[in-house]
């Protein structure tokens, strides 16, 4: 074989083992098998909706307001019956100088963990005002003697006061100078 | 296309939009990806993971798709890094590749023509692993019969006119190699 002939071999040979180098052809269904694969791989969004997200976080923010504002509110509507409240329930400790506000709340938080079926109040005591003493109208009597003190003149009300301490004075003695009944 | 899997909004449509897209790119490149892979790999299981790997990162840069001119070239790029970062380059020594010239040589003897034909491209593979490197990856790719010198360019970032000259010098040090085994001559 000559040297050109060998140079020529080697040229066909080459060009024939070149092109099947890379001759291999992918396995039936890649494309399906990569965008398979893609789908796994794709991170799914816990909501595909963008504002049902922002609805969802608004509602659950409302509902926790709602709720904070509920428990805020529940003591002080449990503070309104402590006479009905206070036979079934252990009285709470007496305030400490350190904490004489938390006391209060304390109180409160022990009725609220002590659910036990507590009686109804009575009316009474369902309608007692907060601030002492209790605000009243007057009475008829109340009435006539403040009548009587703006109509009166001041002098006429000092001297009517002095006979009446007088009077007092007076019975007071005779209370103590007679003898006990029955001796 | 390209544009609307760039313009990736987070919603339920633009998430559609962009599978789409995505799966438009998957069919119709994913021939060439494996291609590239198999001439790098040299194996249908690492070429094929190599692609699976190409495309999660497709995915992942959708958003700079924008940027993007030539899909092709650019999806070949990342092909060749893929597999480049996987292949293990084999170390041949001078006496295993002689080895396998004188197998090929005794199958010649026989006229055993499949024989001759499969260990004719066992030899050209070693052959070419031994090449230089530069000159390795320009050879490589030039055998996927889709590339085109400017891709083959555009991928290995050089000129051109470099991927012609590493060409003919890869195929003028094989054809010498080869030239020497028809002669009978050891490497």
């Amino acid at each position: 074989m000559s040297h050109e002939e060998r140079e020529k071999l080697a040229d066909q040979f080459l060009d024939a083992a070149l092109k099947q180098y890379s001759a291999a052809e992918p396995r039936p269904g890649l494309e399906t098998r990569i965008l398979a694969n893609l789908a796994t791989a794709t991170p799914r969004r816990l909501f595909a909706f963008p504002h049902i997200a922002w609805a969802a976080v608004a509602a659950f923010a409302l509902l926790a307001i709602t709720f904070g504002i509920w428990q805020h509110r529940r003591p002080a509507q449990s503070a309104h019956a402590p006479a009905a409240i206070e036979p079934s329930v252990p009285a709470p400790l007496p305030p400490t100088p350190a904490a004489p506000i938390q006391t209060t709340h304390n109180a409160a938080v022990a009725t609220r963990r002590h659910r036990v079926p507590l009686p109804q109040p009575p009316v009474e005591e369902a309608m007692r005002q907060e601030q002492f003493p209790s605000p009243q109208p007057f009475s008829e009597d109340e009435r006539l003697l403040l009548t009587y003190l703006r109509t009166t003149p001041r002098e006429e009300v000092l001297v009517v006061l002095a006979q009446l301490q007088a009077e007092r004075e007076e019975g007071m003695k005779r209370f103590n100078a007679d003898p006990p009944l029955g001796h | 296309m390209l544009e609307q899997l760039a313009l990736i909004e987070p919603s339920a449509v633009g998430e559609n939009v962009a599978e789409a897209a995505l799966e438009h790119l998957v069919r119709a490149h994913a021939r060439l990806v494996f291609k590239i892979a198999y001439s790098v790999l040299r194996n249908h299981h690492d070429a094929e993971d190599a692609v699976q790997e190409v495309f999660l990162r497709v995915m992942r840069q959708r958003r700079d798709l924008s940027a993007v001119r030539d899909v092709r070239a650019w999806l070949a790029r990342i092909t060749w890094r893929v597999a480049v970062d996987r292949r293990n380059p084999p170390q041949l020594s001078d006496a295993e590749t002689t080895a396998a010239l004188e197998q090929l040589r005794s199958h010649a003897a026989g006229a055993d023509h499949a024989a001759i034909g499969s260990q004719m491209l066992a030899l050209t593979e070693r052959l070419i692993a031994n090449l230089p490197a530069d000159l390795r990856d320009a050879l490589t790719l030039s055998t996927v019969e889709e590339m085109t010198s400017s891709e083959i360019a555009a991928v290995l970032a050089i000129p051109e006119t470099s991927v012609r000259t590493r060409l003919f010098r890869a195929r003028k040090l094989l054809k010498e190699k080869l030239a020497s085994l028809l002669e009978g001559k050891a490497l």
